[in-house]
């Protein structure tokens, strides 16, 4: 989902986790109404959002705060942790989400010491390692530089098709690159939904980006 | 089309609604 600044896309992904509640109507997932659950429900449900799974532990390595996130999804209690890091059932799932975000070679790196780039890939590992059936991420190359956004790209990349994801992004580039359809929001108004080509030949999309109100069109 | 996972309707005045399909991404609103 794209859309300029203002123009919802924050709103919208926090009632979909659950961190605002909507004044009408309903969100279901999976099959079931979650519009009233709180946010924890909704994790448990298998619908993550990047930002609230992770604080990441800075003086933990990379494994350990993966292996903390499968370990409090599974709910179990923070203070059994120190038997958490040796335990095969939590480190395997964790592994494989390193591995899966482009981190399997620094698991044993201190928080502190990864980049920023790598925050935000481990933040994806430990979203991932709780097995979501959506990965909700909110502009995840935010902050980034070159670099490390196109990295981030390609392991997004990697990662759809095997795993549903709702990205939401304002810079169209990275939009066009992943998404399998774009929906285009502006002032809380869906202007447009479809394929990359379907979204780059519409001219209300058009007129929102270069500011051309007669173009903008209403809702 | 695949299964829908995910789907929002009237959110506000002004959200039609979005649905998402598994398993490959898709995010759809419906007005």
């Amino acid at each position: 989902m794209i859309g300029p600044n203002g123009a919802g896309k924050t709103t919208l992904i926090a009632q979909l986790a659950g961190a605002l509640a909507p004044d009408a109507g309903t969100i279901r997932f999976d099959g079931q109404d979650i519009t009233r659950l709180p946010a924890h429900a909704r994790s448990a449900r298998g619908l993550a959002r990047t930002f609230q799974i992770t604080s990441i532990f800075h003086e933990f390595t990379a494994l350990e705060n993966v292996a903390l996130a499968v370990q409090a999804h599974d709910g179990h209690s923070f203070r059994f942790f120190r038997a958490a890091r040796a335990e095969t059932p939590l480190l395997e799932p964790a592994r494989d989400a390193l591995d899966r975000v482009g981190l399997g070679n620094r698991e044993d790196v201190i928080a502190r010491y990864m980049s920023h780039g790598e925050h935000r890939q481990l933040e994806i590992a430990m979203a991932l390692a709780t097995g979501p059936k959506m990965l909700l991420l909110d502009e995840p190359m935010a902050g980034m530089g070159p670099d490390e956004s196109r990295r981030m790209v390609e392991i997004l990349r990697g990662l759809k098709g095997g795993q549903t994801i709702l990205l939401i992004e304002h810079d169209m580039d990275v939009v066009f690159a992943l998404a399998d359809r774009i929906t285009v929001l502006v002032y809380g108004c869906v202007i447009a939904s479809g394929t990359p080509p379907e979204i780059r030949a519409n001219a209300e999309v058009r007129g929102a980006y270069l500011g051309d109100e007669d173009e903008a069109g209403t809702c | 089309m695949a299964e829908t996972l995910l789907e929002v309707r009237g959110l506000s005045k002004s959200f039609g609604g979005v649905v998402a399909t598994a398993p490959s991404i898709a995010g759809r609103f419906m007005p």
